[in-house]
């Protein structure tokens, strides 16, 4: 059996002395015809390998972006949720200014504060609208301060 | 004649016309109308009022811890915009309003302070008679800063008085909202 094989392995190295006996013997030996196929096989598999791949300069970039795939973490995909959190505060800060400008002045009140004080040690100056719209500055002094 | 001298002639007779009109008009100011009033609890039922000074009821009527309004002072004067107008007020306190600027057509933008006059020190007993006497000396015990609409009363108060606290009711009108201050 080995001589068969050996015999059909130097016809398929490209002897042709022996292809006539080799043919003869995958014609009808099915072991012979089984060991064509594999040599076949492996010829084709270290043909593949012989040839070596490059890479141009311009995939480079791709590359390496590959490897960095590879080797780093999926990032976390928080860009999304940012953005719609910015455009939503800005749209809430938009909105806000928009009813603060647009808002009409009210109408009823008599008067709008826009600082008080006081120079009596301990005293406290506040201010409150009516519900009938009168503005009111109060000092509330603390008992026995001047004045 | 020449253009000129026509031009000259009109402008002597045009400049002093006008400077003459703006002498006449009146520099922008407020009307202030302020009714000083004494607020005590007395234990009434209802709040009462002096008669002259039934129409400052809304204006006050929040003050809970008063039932009992009488009428100190009531003063109608005229504040020019940009100065200060004293106002005394009684023996111990003195108003000064300061109409700043008029800040929109019905909108008058001022400074109302309170002033407290301190007690005199008393003369050193070698002092001369005939030598002047001090100034009297002030504390200011309220100041405010606001936006008040023309025509309609606000109120400052909360100062002590020998009996009851001061409550001052204020209305600045500016007549002429029109005219630039």
């Amino acid at each position: 059996m080995n001589r068969k094989l050996y015999t059909i392995e130097r016809w398929f190295d490209g002897d042709t002395a022996c292809e006539a006996e080799a043919k003869a013997l995958i014609a009808s030996a099915p072991a012979c015809a089984a060991h064509v196929e594999a040599l076949k096989f492996l010829r084709n598999g270290a043909r593949e390998l012989a040839q070596r791949e490059s890479i141009e300069p311009a995939q480079f970039p791709a590359f390496m972006a590959g490897i960095r795939e590879r080797l780093e973490p999926a990032p976390r995909h928080y860009r999304g949720v940012l953005a719609i959190a910015s455009v939503v505060a800005a749209s809430l800060i938009a909105a806000i200014a928009i009813f603060v400008m647009a808002s009409p002045a009210p109408e009823n009140i008599s008067a709008e504060v826009e600082q008080v004080g006081t120079t009596i040690e301990g005293a406290e100056v506040g201010y409150y609208n009516t519900d009938n719209g009168t503005m009111t500055v109060w000092v509330d002094v603390p008992e026995g301060d001047l004045p | 004649m020449t253009c000129a001298a026509w031009a000259v002639t009109v402008a002597l007779f045009i400049v002093p016309a006008a400077a003459h009109e703006a002498r006449e008009a009146p520099a922008p100011s407020v009307t202030v109308q302020l009714i000083a009033v004494r607020a005590t609890s007395q234990g009434h039922e209802k709040p009462q009022f002096d008669a002259s000074i039934a129409s400052i009821r809304e204006t006050v009527e929040d003050l809970k811890q008063f039932d009992d309004f009488r009428k100190l002072k009531t003063v109608n004067t005229v504040a020019p915009y940009g100065r200060e107008t004293r106002v005394p007020l009684d023996s111990q306190y003195t108003l000064l309003i300061n109409p700043i600027e008029r800040a929109s057509h019905d909108r008058i933008r001022c400074d109302v302070r309170v002033q407290m006059r301190l007690p005199d020190k008393e003369n050193k007993p070698n002092t001369p008679a005939d030598q002047p006497q001090a100034e009297p000396r002030y504390k200011e015990v309220l100041r405010c800063t606001l936006l008040a609409v023309s025509g309609k009363p606000f109120k400052v108060g909360g100062l002590k008085l020998d009996e009851g606290q001061l409550v001052l009711v204020l209305t600045l009108t500016d007549k002429h909202p029109a005219e630039n201050p």
